[in-house]
């Protein structure tokens, strides 16, 4: 019998059967808004009609979701060898999606299992105008409105830290939101302007040796005040289990690095590193890592 | 009355048992899916899906044709989804001769 080794049959079943648990779960939300919300008889609005059912058929399961499949803050702290204030510090940051009910934080275990994968930061984590500052610098650009001492301090950092010390430091670059949008609105996503493209949607073009599949999810940066008016003209809703859509919030002055219309590799590299996808992590962590002795090389 | 079936329950509150509503109905059609194909139909739609160039597509195609599909190709997607991982995997492992 021919064949392959054991890895690579439970990896390959694996995977298959954990894509039709997905598939079902869509087919499912998508044939469950049908019922209970008809679709109309003028033709003209249908695809109005059915991408705003399937929207609110989301947001009502997800919350039932969001909660089964979470965990109180303490008890993913507890997961995470972190003390509770530690926990508690990142999800006020935005570092950590999570929601509150009922006055206590619950965070999805999908979060808690990503964060298990990263490093523990070493030292204070860098303010987001420092972590973009050093990101800047890493792409190869001069950070804008930086003083000539804390550019110097910036440098040296580059210069001597270890590279998951540092990888770990940055986290406060940005708040992450996991958001639904109807599958006919991503490509219009992707193309909008004030999207800052990373992660798998960005990999290949920032040169990581991954191909995302197909264009189903999305991951980018935006301005803080950009949001309101993203969620309004991509029909998003927040959603964790069955978001397919990861959003980076970011301060209105800060200046993403692009390279070839995404994210510069750094970036990219960072996001891919702290995705919590095994394969992602290993070429994310390459790309920052190459990045990194790029700049110690000039 | 879902998928023909009456499904009863009380719940505390009116909002709580519109969602309870919800996922019921959405068990019960993912359930019908997952019964109507077999494992072989939508391992072959899943392994469309990949383009051309994937890394993990060649890799894959062997898994699937050479000891997979084999196995479980006749079975309903429901009974695979439903049975233990370790147990399929002694089931490739009886059918293949060992795992090396």
């Amino acid at each position: 019998m021919g064949g392959g080794d054991d890895g690579a049959t439970r990896e390959c079943l694996h995977r298959v059967l954990e894509d039709a648990v997905g598939d079902l779960r869509a087919e499912a939300l998508a044939a469950v808004a049908q019922i209970r919300h008809p679709r109309p008889d003028h033709p003209g609005c249908v695809n109005r009609h059915v991408k705003g059912t399937v929207q609110e058929t989301v947001r009502e399961v997800a919350s039932v979701q969001d909660l089964r499949d979470s965990v109180a803050a303490d008890v993913a702290a507890e997961r995470l060898g972190r003390s509770p204030h530690e926990v508690r510090r990142l999800l006020r940051a935005g570092q950590v999606c999570a929601h509150r009910r009922a006055g206590r934080w619950f965070v999805p275990v999908s979060e808690v299992r990503r964060l298990q994968r990263l490093p523990l930061p070493v030292g204070r984590p860098f303010s987001p105008g420092s972590a973009w500052a050093l990101l800047t610098m890493l792409a190869g650009d001069e950070p804008a409105e930086l003083s000539a001492p804390r550019r110097s301090q910036l440098r040296r950092h580059l210069l001597d830290a270890d590279s998951e010390e540092l990888a770990a430091r940055l986290g406060r670059r940005a708040r992450r939101r996991f958001l639904y949008a109807h599958p006919s609105m991503l490509q219009s996503l992707a193309a909008d302007p004030q999207v800052v493209l990373t992660g798998l949607a960005a990999a290949e073009r920032a040169g990581a040796h991954l191909v995302a599949t197909d264009d189903s999810e999305l991951e980018g940066y935006v301005a803080e005040g950009y949001i309101s008016t993203l969620y309004a003209d991509h029909g998003l809703v927040d959603a964790d289990e069955v978001a397919n859509v990861v959003v980076h919030v970011v301060d209105d002055a800060v200046e993403i690095p692009v390279r070839r219309g995404v994210a510069a590799a750094p970036v990219v590299g960072l996001d891919l590193w702290e995705s919590g996808d095994a394969r992602a992590c290993e070429e994310g962590q390459r790309l920052f890592v190459e990045a990194l002795e790029a700049f110690r090389r000039r | 009355m879902v998928d023909g079936r009456r499904y009863t329950a009380t719940l505390p509150t009116e909002a709580g048992a519109h969602l309870w509503e919800i996922v019921t109905q959405a068990a019960a059609v993912g359930f019908r899916r997952a019964a109507s194909v077999t494992f072989g139909a939508y391992a072959a739609g899943w392994f469309a899906g990949f383009i051309d160039d994937a890394p993990d597509r060649a890799r894959f195609e062997t898994e699937l044709e050479h000891r997979l599909v084999p196995v479980f190709g006749e079975l309903p997607l429901l009974e695979v989804l439903e049975a233990d991982r370790n147990e399929l995997y002694g089931q490739v492992m009886g059918r293949c001769g060992g795992w090396g």
